[in-house]
């Protein structure tokens, strides 16, 4: 007996299909009816042979085809099983888990924080993605900012713990917190002072001698920086007895400082996500190269040793002297693939403008919202098909 | 959308006859239901099946988990097992199908194999020229499983590190490997790691692996 196949439908969405039955052998079909359609929420038309409806209750629906052939009006109605299958809405199928409270380095499943101490505010968000949550894993994301009132910087920091690396939260956790340490200390010490100069000499004759003075300073302050996230990861494995590629994670990172009428943006960035200036109508600022491989869920990370060769690590230090600026953005793949799907993408005014438009819709970007931040966390829930990584966003404005 | 494809190749021998095929269609269908009910594989797994004996044939070209629709398997009288041939198709769809990441495209995962078959490669040159094919194509995972006592486990080895042996071809046994497929198929998406490797689940006890 052969099967009748429909094809799939899914549940909540409206299902349309018109049969030939030319297509199972029955083109000499007579009198005939379904039995289990309306069980699942559908319905048949014999006028014009379609079946019609709003699924409502997902897998294997049980219908069966009781027919005769045109020629025969009496006698007993053969019967056909038929193949419908009803998907799951997905947003039914996300559940939450908890990680095991014996598990090292716990880690909340959010985090959000507002700091307004500067002229201009600092707001950042993140949030453990939906498929972690139903794997019962932690969140892999981090994120940290500091403003210094005493040197006027601006110092934020996101990373992303690799997927498969065991301890990677706790990799993302250290190479934040370093940044902001070491960036602090290279604040106080004056040695971030010493680019007052350089940019002077910068604004005058912007030529690749003073563009390059400014790198090199960069490199030595900025590139120790995350030298020193390297180095406290592999402690901490050391101690841990585990491998440092166990704490895998990128790192983004910027340093902001006002000069006059002008601001000035130095960036450092290994991994994907996104670091950008976003000016509004204007072509963003892209502050580095996404790393991103052949295929997706490949890029590179803060514990691999390439991106410790000299030139490797210079290229990946990035700065911007700006008259002015909306918003400067970091943020993790969880949002860049969410909403800008690729690296060419991330270049388009229109994409940011999108990205402003729709969190905007729940985010009031002023200094005097005191919800920011709780705004921003609340955004985070979006929905994008196809995309539930960790979403870890941190905007300057 | 980032797709995760899945290439499915089985053998269809004559050997494979009754009990064993039949658990494998059972397998195959436990298999789609039950990522089915994930939702992230849901969402991006896309599944192609290949199946080989005299002929090799495309029986499932790759297609989306939520419409596509099991066909039917049959298996010859009896016949040859085509393994070199069936990974000569496998090459030309994966450099036909699979989506390389370009700054206007967003690449695929990284896809993933699995092979089932209770025989060794009647075609043994071929099977050893594509070897070097396969390993190019950079696969996320290559499982090959060797079901019941007729496999040679070597051949095999020289393809993938991750070779499996079910010591019988029963339908329970065959079902606990599709089952422990399913739950690698489920982790394959989101495990890349450091170094790009995927991390299988662990086997159940019905499923050796060989070392």
């Amino acid at each position: 007996m052969d099967k009748i196949v429909f094809p799939n439908a899914k549940e909540k969405e409206p299902y349309s299909y018109t049969i030939e039955w030319d297509k199972f052998a029955l083109s000499d079909i007579g009198e005939h009816y379904f039995e289990g359609l309306e069980a699942v929420g559908l319905s048949y038309d014999t006028a014009t042979r379609s079946i019609q409806g709003t699924p409502s209750i997902p897998g294997d629906a049980s219908v069966t085809l009781y027919f005769r052939p045109a020629a025969s009006v009496a006698g007993e109605m053969q019967t056909k099983p038929v193949h419908l299958f009803i998907n799951f809405d997905p947003r039914s199928l996300w559940t939450e888990h908890e990680p095991a409270a014996d598990e090292p380095y716990q880690k909340p499943h959010t985090d959000h924080v507002l700091d307004t101490s500067g002229a201009r505010t600092m707001v950042a968000a993140s949030k453990r993605g939906r498929s972690h949550a139903r794997e019962a894993k932690f969140r892999e994301d981090d994120f940290d900012l500091l403003y210094r009132a005493d040197t006027g910087w601006y110092i934020m920091a996101v990373a992303d713990g690799a997927g498969s690396a065991k301890y990677s939260r706790e990799g993302s956790r250290i190479a934040c917190s370093t940044m902001i340490e070491q960036l602090t200390q290279a604040a106080m010490q004056e040695k971030l002072q010493e680019i007052e100069p350089l940019l002077a000499q910068f604004e005058n004759s912007p030529d690749d001698a003073s563009r390059k003075a400014i790198g090199d300073m960069l490199y030595s302050t900025l590139g120790n920086a995350v030298l020193q996230a390297y180095k406290n990861i592999a402690n901490e494995a050391a101690i841990k007895e585990a491998l440092v590629k166990d704490y895998a994670t990128t790192l983004l990172t910027t340093i902001v400082r006002q000069y006059g009428s002008k601001w000035f943006i130095g960036a450092f960035w290994v991994g994907d996500g996104g670091v950008g200036i976003h000016v509004k109508g204007e072509v963003p600022k892209i502050l580095g190269d996404p790393d991103t491989g052949e295929y997706s869920g490949q890029t590179r990370f803060l514990t691999m040793s390439e991106v410790f060769e000299a030139t490797s690590l210079y290229k990946r230090i990035r700065f911007q002297l700006v008259d002015s600026f909306d918003a400067l953005v970091l943020m993790t793949d969880g949002i860049t693939d969410a909403w800008f799907h690729t690296d060419a993408n991330l270049q388009k005014a229109e994409k940011w403008s999108e990205l402003f438009a729709e969190m905007q819709k729940e985010v009031t970007l002023t200094h005097e919202n005191e919800q920011a931040h709780n705004e921003l966390l609340q955004w985070l829930d979006f929905w994008v098909k196809g995309e539930y990584d960790d979403r870890t966003i941190a905007i300057l404005f | 959308m980032r797709r995760l494809p899945v290439y499915l190749l089985l053998d269809t021998s004559g050997s494979m006859r009754g009990e064993p095929i039949e658990a494998v269609k059972n397998g195959l269908e436990s298999l789609v239901g039950f990522l089915r009910q994930d939702p992230f594989a849901l969402e991006s797994v896309h599944l192609s099946i290949i199946t080989f004996d005299r002929v090799v044939n495309n029986i499932l070209p790759l297609k989306d988990l939520e419409s596509l629709i099991l066909p039917e398997i049959t298996t010859p009288e009896s016949g040859p097992t085509h393994l070199g041939q069936a990974l000569e198709l496998l090459c030309e769809l994966v450099d036909l199908e699979v989506l390389k990441s370009t700054p206007d495209q967003k690449g695929d995962w990284m896809p993933l194999l699995f092979i089932m078959t209770d025989g060794k490669p009647s075609d043994l040159q071929k099977y050893r020229e594509m070897i070097p094919e396969v390993k190019q194509r950079n696969f996320g995972e290559v499982v090959a499983c060797a079901a019941g006592p007729l496999v040679d486990d070597k051949l095999l080895k020289e393809l993938t590190q991750t070779v499996v042996h079910l010591d019988t071809a029963d339908s329970a046994t065959i079902k606990t490997f599709f089952k422990w497929v399913s739950a690698s198929v489920s982790t394959g998406n989101r495990s890349m790691g450091a170094g790009g490797d995927v991390v299988l689940p662990p086997p159940p006890p019905q499923v050796n692996m060989v070392i």
